[in-house]
């Protein structure tokens, strides 16, 4: 079982949002503008930085999206730029 | 589409979470400095943070490394009180060179010499850069002072005179 992913690091200012998640040994870091449209959120110019190419892996970003969906209570989230 | 006003409660933050950037305070006078790309930029959000530590604001800071990645420079203003030679070895390490603004010379000494490292008289340096004469012998003299950026355009002429005549000279 996977270890669930957490917010460890996070820095808001208006729609701008910069944020680590951590799982176990893993890390990912995402820095863009957030926006909300109803029920759904689309984070423009994301920059993204993790531990390297694959090194996560496409389940546990699944797990992420979900843990970020219901965390800001969205149906849906979608990475822009 | 709608602008949610706290991100930081839309995220639910239940715990204290460690807040990136900082709470230093900075200087309000800020400089232009340059930013260049030297490398891959994998870090890119580590660049922010780091731009973050000094002043920038999270947009000012996201249009930094926005512009470094698409167009391999960026201008941004830090603020005066930054320690440049610890940020320009942290940068270095991210792939990013940090220059700052030259020293602006004494005008007049800077154009007599530049004038003279070409051979040319008062008439023809105005001739070359397309200026008044008079206007020129006024700053060599230290009669007037040139904008800093006729001081700009004298160093591109110094460093490339022809690239100033293409700039000012068209074909018929």
């Amino acid at each position: 079982m996977a270890p669930p992913w957490l917010i460890i690091a996070f820095d808001d200012t208006g729609d701008y949002v910069d944020v680590t998640f951590r799982s176990g040994e893993l890390w990912i870091q995402f820095f863009g503008s957030l926006i909300f449209d109803g029920r759904r959120a689309v984070f423009n110019g994301v920059h993204v930085q993790g531990p390297g190419a694959n090194q996560i892996g496409i389940r546990r970003l699944m797990q992420l999206r979900d843990f970020v969906k219901d965390l800001i209570d969205v149906d849906e989230l979608k990475l822009a730029g | 589409m709608s602008t949610n006003s706290s991100l930081r409660d839309s995220f639910g933050l239940p715990a204290p979470i460690p807040t990136v950037g900082t709470t230093r305070s900075f200087s309000e006078r800020r400089i232009t400095h340059r930013l260049v790309r030297t490398g891959p930029f994998a870090s890119r959000v580590s660049v922010a943070r780091r731009l973050r530590e000094e002043g920038l604001t999270l947009k000012e800071a996201h249009i930094a490394i926005t512009e470094l990645a698409e167009r391999d420079y960026t201008i941004c203003e830090l603020p005066d009180d930054v320690d440049l030679q610890q940020l320009s070895d942290d940068l270095s390490r991210l792939d990013v060179g940090l220059r700052r603004p030259l020293t602006q010379p004494e005008p007049a000494t800077y154009l007599t010499e530049v004038r003279t490292r070409h051979n040319l008289t008062q008439r023809q340096f105005a001739d070359h850069l397309g200026l008044d004469l008079r206007t020129l012998q006024n700053w060599e003299q230290g009669r007037n002072r040139p904008d800093p950026a006729i001081l700009t355009l004298v160093r591109i002429f110094d460093r490339n005179p022809g690239l100033v005549a293409d700039a000012i000279f068209e074909p018929l």
